[in-house]
């Protein structure tokens, strides 16, 4: 919070009456991020499956190559990646504000029912045999129902009631998870574990533009509640002596986040612990864990969507990994590297 | 007592219910004239007695193991499920499955045993140990089992064939479970109750504090040990014959408290018990709610603990 070394830029502005404070290092981050984050999206159409050479697919993307690359590119790859960077920065800011609010790194959205509740929506559409869109918009609800059902549930909505109870609501709809997988038919059951892990193949425009649409009504509503986080860090008394009323903004806060999560998990599945890597990689690259560093965490989880997706599609060739597994597999390592962390401070005595 | 009644009853329920076509007048004929209706007394044998005798055991090692762990952590919501040892547990079953074909309960419990400890030493280290508090645990084990989960699923992607028969146990399920399912992971459940029988008189004087404990002249270390290898015997072998099964040990360990008050050999006793009635009377629920087809413990289970726990939270008796 102190600005002890951090440098600033001040935007001012008279029409409109605006006057923001930037860190440079976060949106430093962020952009870098970001480039990472194409470039990553751009070799994955190019590198993962279509086996095209880079500059082709450059070319296609900008000016217009040949008939069949573009068709490739623009029609098939190209909304697969516009996809995952959408989806990775929604997940990666819905982590960064979730991880916020709830005070903890590992309070994540994968963690605390909102993926959990998304799952067995969208389970239970496949199954009951209603179209893909369907089951996609009943698991955007159910990331809203699970969040809904903690707030109300949490007693005097604090922390870390919501932590537990939201704790509560993943077991819950995990165990309804699991025997709804049993009690499918293979064919169906098969589609439901590969949606389960993310899935970003078979993605169209229609798509890209509904989640887009989705972005630009929700991304600006958390920019403009974001400074609401840093008050709440404070603390929930000096956030009342500040004027805040601490319950209700977590509620909105996390709300916002659970819409964000909502919309990506329709648009492509959980993609597992996307949510909690990307504010972990983003807030140690910039340096704070305030609101300013939002825009590096959705930048982080952009680029760490794009890379597994490519990490996924390499590996995986001739067929390919589930974006959902590499993130997993990431998520493990920065596991271990939490543990590292937290010995190295035990042993330290603080 | 009270408590042991309701588990013997809910025990006898078990035998006489089921799903099937043998309701509770047949059975109970079956039973007392074991003459007039042999097939009868066949498929209960077969069928109902080790599905029975197995929740019995597995009941009373997850209620045993709910105590322990919660005595170890000095954390109310500590648990085989919540601290992701069964989590650990089933992903070390499911890759012993896929990279080295193994199968059946005995060799199972060995790579149960390990995944468990490792998961649950992890959760503990980065929940800050002690200083980590209630919630801190609690999210550090839900992490890592859905961590857990995540591996399990991709697994069970990647290798569709041979996982199909195993997406039964994945749930965490009683049914069609036999004899030699439960004597595959006999020793290591065994082990675990003389261990835990032999730590508990410890168990109250642990709880006063390490300190004061020390200071009493407990070895605190051989203690906690003691406490968390027989804790992990009883989880693992349970997930090893029945998969994983959710909040089992936490309900049955806060509803002992509740009943038997602090001393926690009585605790584990009752805990045991609670354990029992609670796993045989979710799946005896599992089978009657929808018949002929049969919900698996280990959905039922959570579907009656999460609210428990739930509540447990709105009530605020679990502090944070």
């Amino acid at each position: 919070m102190s600005a002890a070394g951090r440098t600033r830029l001040v935007l001012r502005t008279t029409r409109p009456a605006l006057s923001v404070a930037l860190d440079v290092r976060a949106l430093g981050v962020a952009a870098g991020l970001t480039l990472l984050a194409v470039a990553a999206a751009v070799a994955g159409i190019a590198w993962g499956g279509a086996d095209l050479p880079l500059a082709d697919v450059v070319r296609s993307l900008t000016v217009g190559a040949d008939g069949g690359t573009d068709l490739i590119v623009r029609d098939l790859q190209a909304p697969r990646a516009a996809m995952a960077l959408l989806v990775g920065a929604g997940f990666g800011l819905a982590g960064g504000v979730f991880q916020s609010v709830l005070r903890n790194p590992l309070a994540s959205p994968d963690v605390v029912g909102v993926a959990q509740g998304a799952s067995l929506a969208g389970v239970t559409g496949l199954l009951i045999g209603v179209s893909y869109g369907i089951s996609m918009l009943l698991a955007g609800a159910g990331a809203l129902a699970a969040t809904a059902v903690c707030v109300e549930i949490a007693p005097r909505r604090e922390t870390l009631t919501l932590v537990l109870v939201g704790i509560g609501i993943a077991a819950l709809c995990g165990a309804g998870v699991s025997f709804l997988l049993t009690v499918g038919d293979v064919s169906v059951t098969t589609r439901a574990l590969i949606w389960l892990v993310g899935d970003l193949n078979g993605t169209d425009w229609p798509a890209v533009r509904a989640t887009a649409l989705a972005a630009m009504v929700l991304v600006p509503a958390v920019a403009l509640l974001a400074r609401r986080l840093d008050v709440l860090a404070l603390g929930d008394d000096v956030a009342g002596g500040l004027g805040a009323v601490a319950s209700r903004d977590r509620v909105l806060l996390l709300g916002l986040a659970a819409a964000v999560v909502g919309a990506c998990v329709a648009a492509c599945g959980p993609i597992g612990f996307a949510a909690f890597l990307a504010p972990q990689i983003g807030r140690r690259l910039a340096g704070t864990s305030s609101a300013a560093s939002l825009p590096a965490c959705a930048a982080a989880g952009a680029a760490v969507v794009a890379v597994a997706d490519l990490i996924g599609r390499r590996l995986g060739a001739p067929g390919e990994l589930p974006v959902g597994i590499v993130t997993a597999a990431l998520g493990g390592l920065v596991f271990v590297v939490l543990l590292f962390a937290e010995q190295r401070r035990r042993v330290r005595g603080s | 007592m009270l408590i042991a009644a309701v588990a013997l009853g809910v025990v006898v329920l078990s035998v006489l219910l089921g799903s099937g076509s043998i309701g509770p007048g047949r059975a109970l004929d079956a039973l007392l004239h074991p003459g007039r209706h042999p097939d009868d007394l066949d498929t209960l044998e077969q069928l109902r007695f080790p599905r029975t005798g197995v929740a019995v055991a597995v009941g009373a090692a997850l209620g045993a193991s709910g105590v322990l762990l919660q005595a170890l952590t000095r954390n109310p919501v500590a648990d085989p499920s919540v601290l992701g040892i069964s989590a650990g547990a089933s992903l070390a079953v499911v890759l012993a499955i896929v990279v080295l074909g193994v199968s059946g309960s005995a060799a199972f419990t060995p790579f149960a045993l390990v995944g468990g400890a490792v998961v649950g030493v992890v959760a503990w280290v980065v929940a800050g140990g002690a200083r980590g508090g209630t919630v801190g645990l609690a999210l550090a084990g839900a992490a890592l089992a859905a961590l857990c989960a995540a591996a399990t699923q991709a697994l069970t992607v990647l290798d569709a064939a041979t996982l199909d028969q195993f997406r039964f146990w994945l749930v965490g399920t009683v049914a069609g479970r036999q004899w030699s399912t439960l004597l595959g992971a006999a020793p290591v459940l065994a082990l675990g109750a003389v261990v835990a029988l032999l730590v508990a008189p410890a168990l109250n004087t642990l709880a006063l504090g390490d300190d004061t404990a020390r200071g009493l002249g407990q070895d605190v270390g051989r203690v906690q040990l003691a406490t968390g290898a027989a804790a992990l015997l009883l989880a693992a072998g349970a997930v090893a014959v029945v998969g994983p099964i959710a909040f089992v040990g936490l309900v049955a360990a806060h509803v002992a408290r509740l009943t038997i008050g602090a001393d926690l050999r009585w605790q584990l006793a009752v805990a045991a018990l609670l354990g029992v009635s609670f796993l045989v009377g979710g799946d005896v629920l599992g089978r009657i709610v929808v018949p002929p087809r049969e919900i698996p413990v280990g959905v039922v289970s959570p579907m009656i603990g999460v609210p428990v726990f739930l509540w447990l939270v709105a009530r605020r008796r679990v502090v944070a």
